[in-house]
């Protein structure tokens, strides 16, 4: 039988309505691929554009936490964040597999169906990258005591690290830049958080901002250096094994390996 | 000790004075409690901790780990800051304290402060300066992160247990395995005025807990349980005997972790060893190894090791050295076998237990199931089967098992940098040492078999 390939956009509310599509129209899911933005094409498969629509995400949603639980809606949100493309497809068919009910038992448990693996994978993937945002964020201060971060996730993880600086800086005025996807998530002292997509002006504006700290910030960056040198026992020098904590990528925007002022 | 050098230093040299002297304190765990900020200070706290950067060893950075002051009365002979040394000394005010850690908190530097301290005129005077610190840290500042202090021995209990709801984590340092070590290393410390503070504190988490559980907002006392440190290898206990203190530790003290440190020459003395070789990092490693089988995978001591068998082997881990002498137990089925059992098979951890367990109410596992899942095979293969079956033909003899096994290369964390294995594992080893041709000669009461075989080859 030909295949169907629904093709949506990148992003959460694109994928969940292409899975609601799909059950709409009555596709058998060992035949329909979901298709994340536009990629190579195939001959023998028919396409079909879907445009994402907020409101029958929102019921795939809730049918998967009604369904499957909280545990499993927040793997699958974690693993729609990845940046790998057949993410879009190891959802649909996790799902998919859940609602047939041959899954016994909680649904990311199910890992030897290959899909199931693929979405753990996947969410497994992100969460861990989101946790090493909590770890490797440096912030710092700019003139009026702003608090301002630059990460360069390969996952979109920067709606997941917002909740946990909100609430740990409630009184705080701070911004975390994701300056691979030129989105920000901005904390206002004493208000909720929220994400922006920022305009080419806009990212030059917050790039020249990055530079105007305040009298204070040098003095504890310089401090914070100093601190992580000290605490290395020479003893013991295992570089290879900092590394493989701390990969070099994450590094470009973490203060104690900036070049000694 | 009346004098107090150093008062006019910059806040950058006491720092690295005093982040210097404490680098030697090996718990920086910011794990145990899980608490939101409530929207008017400044923090919060992650249940499993959260580490915030490594240092060039490797070790990882996540509190602002400090020492209050490096003076000290005490003249332990394994430690820098002993009074008999003549280092630079230094002492921060609480003030400075607070800022440092307030100010590196925002900046996401760190989870929260780790507060010790040497000894300054007497305990109790110093465990009052570190309770200072963090009460003005918790109610001036209103900082809701992780704080983790040093109870110090011999101080009056009454401000231990004040300072006890400020913390997260306290920590008493059992410093040596045994009392007779403690008594050669350290002539200040006795081992009962140690062991008092930490019952204490383990009699008020108890207490506490009751009164939690009937007043939800009662304060709480020292959330996220209590920890100590032993120094491996400055002397002469066995694995065993280090293991069997650890045990009982977790059993009648009900601590959350025991650390263990491996002795760093800082010290020109007769009392310690000397090691030419560097830190015993293979046998911290081992304890390491065996701690975890202790609290996670429901082995005890007096399995891993015994009186006749008092040290680790150098060669395998823990796990792998126990089921090769129980392979009377093996192989395990894969789709039956109960949880605890899985636990016991090496290259299975307790996560792919877990998922084992969970995936076999689905489906029937096989050996490429078990891969992605994540199973070690290459180490599991010798004792499971799937479905009753072997993923090779291969013999359940322990010679065979341990050569291939020895043949996949244990993973070790200290290995890179040019430090070959060899070179680490001859000091590690309290039974190996070199004969008059520099060749290594195994000197155990009782060869294991697989060494017997491999001489013989």
């Amino acid at each position: 039988m030909e295949e169907t390939i629904l093709v949506c956009e990148d992003s959460p509310e694109g994928i969940l309505t292409a899975v609601y599509r799909a059950y709409e129209w009555k596709l058998k899911p060992e035949h329909t691929r979901i298709q994340v933005g536009a990629a190579d094409l195939c001959l023998f498969a028919a396409y079909r554009e879907v445009t994402a629509d907020a409101g029958v995400a929102g019921k795939v949603a809730n049918t998967v936490k009604r369904r499957f639980g909280q545990d499993a809606w927040e793997d699958i949100c974690f693993a729609l964040a990845a940046e790998a493309k057949e993410k879009g497809q190891a959802v649909y068919r996790t799902i998919a597999a859940g609602l047939s009910g041959r899954i016994r038992g909680k649904l990311m448990g199910g890992l030897a169906d290959d899909d199931i693996r693929r979405t753990f994978e996947l969410s497994r993937h992100v969460h861990s990258e989101a946790h090493r945002m909590l770890m490797f964020v440096r912030f710092r201060e700019l003139e009026g005591k702003l608090l301002f971060a630059r990460i360069e996730p390969d996952a979109n993880v920067l709606e997941f690290v917002m909740p946990h600086f909100a609430d740990r800086f409630p009184l705080e005025n701070f911004v975390i830049m994701d300056v691979r996807r030129g989105i920000a998530g901005i904390h206002e002292a004493r208000r909720d958080w929220f994400l922006v997509r920022l305009d080419r002006e806009e990212r030059e504006r917050f790039s020249s901002m990055a530079l105007r700290y305040s009298e204070e910030e040098l003095e504890m960056a310089e401090l914070f250096r100093h601190f992580c040198v000290s605490l290395g026992i020479r003893e013991r020098k295992n570089l290879s094994l900092q590394q493989q904590f701390l990969p070099l990528k994450y590094r470009r925007f973490m203060t104690e390996f900036d070049a000694p002022v | 000790m009346g004098l107090r050098i150093g008062t006019g230093m910059s806040l950058m040299e006491k720092l690295e004075i005093l982040s210097d002297a404490a680098k030697y304190d090996v718990a920086c765990t910011s794990s145990g409690t899980e608490r939101k900020g409530d929207g008017k200070g400044i923090g919060n706290a992650v249940k499993a901790g959260i580490c915030h950067s490594f240092a060039s060893d490797g070790r990882c950075i996540s509190l602002l780990k400090i020492l209050f002051t490096n003076e000290c009365i005490y003249d332990c002979k394994y430690c820098a800051n002993r009074c008999s040394n003549d280092v630079p000394r230094a002492s921060f005010t609480p003030e400075e304290v607070c800022r440092l850690t307030i100010e590196f908190y925002r900046r996401n530097y760190i989870e929260g402060l780790f507060l010790s301290s040497g000894i300054l005129y007497n305990p109790t005077y110093t465990m009052g300066l570190i309770y200072q610190a963090v009460y003005r840290l918790r109610h001036e500042y209103h900082f809701q992160g992780y704080i983790h202090i040093k109870a110090i021995p011999g101080a009056d209990p009454e401000i231990i247990r004040l300072a006890g709801f400020e913390a997260d984590r306290m920590s008493v340092n059992l410093e040596l395995p045994t009392a007779e070590g403690l008594s050669r290393l350290a002539p200040n410390k006795h081992r009962k005025t140690i062991l008092t503070p930490m019952r204490q504190i383990q009699n008020g988490i108890t207490v506490n807990q009751n009164e939690v559980a009937l007043y939800r907002h009662a304060p709480q006392f020292v959330p996220a349980g209590q920890s100590t440190q032993m120094i491996i290898g400055a002397t002469p206990e066995s694995d065993y005997q280090i293991l069997n203190v650890a045990e009982s530790l977790y059993q009648k003290f009900a601590l959350k972790r025991v650390f263990y440190s491996a002795f760093v020459h800082v010290n020109e003395d007769k009392a310690l060893p000397a090691l030419p070789g560097g830190p015993p990092l293979l046998r911290e490693h081992r304890l390491y190894q065996a701690d975890w089988l202790l609290r996670f995978y429901g082995f005890e001591a007096r399995e891993l090791l015994s009186e006749e068998r008092p040290d680790f082997n150098i060669l395998l881990d823990p796990k792998a050295d126990w089921a090769l002498r129980h392979l009377e137990d093996f192989p395990v089925e894969i789709n039956r076998a109960p949880y605890e059992l899985l636990l016991r098979v090496p290259g299975i951890g307790v996560k792919s237990a877990r998922r084992i367990v969970q995936a076999r109410r689905s489906s029937r596992l096989d050996f490429s199931h078990l891969k992605k899942i994540g199973v070690v095979l290459k180490r599991a293969l010798y004792f499971i089967t799937c479905s009753g079956k072997l993923m090779y033909p291969i013999r359940l003899e322990e010679d065979y098992i341990a050569r291939q096994l020895l043949g996949t290369k244990e993973k070790l964390p200290f290995e890179a940098d040019g430090v070959t294995y060899r070179q680490l594992s001859l000091f590690d080893d309290r039974n190996f040492v070199m004969d008059q041709e520099h060749q290594m000669i195994y000197h155990r009461t009782e060869q294991p078999a697989f060494m017997r075989g491999a001489s013989s080859a």
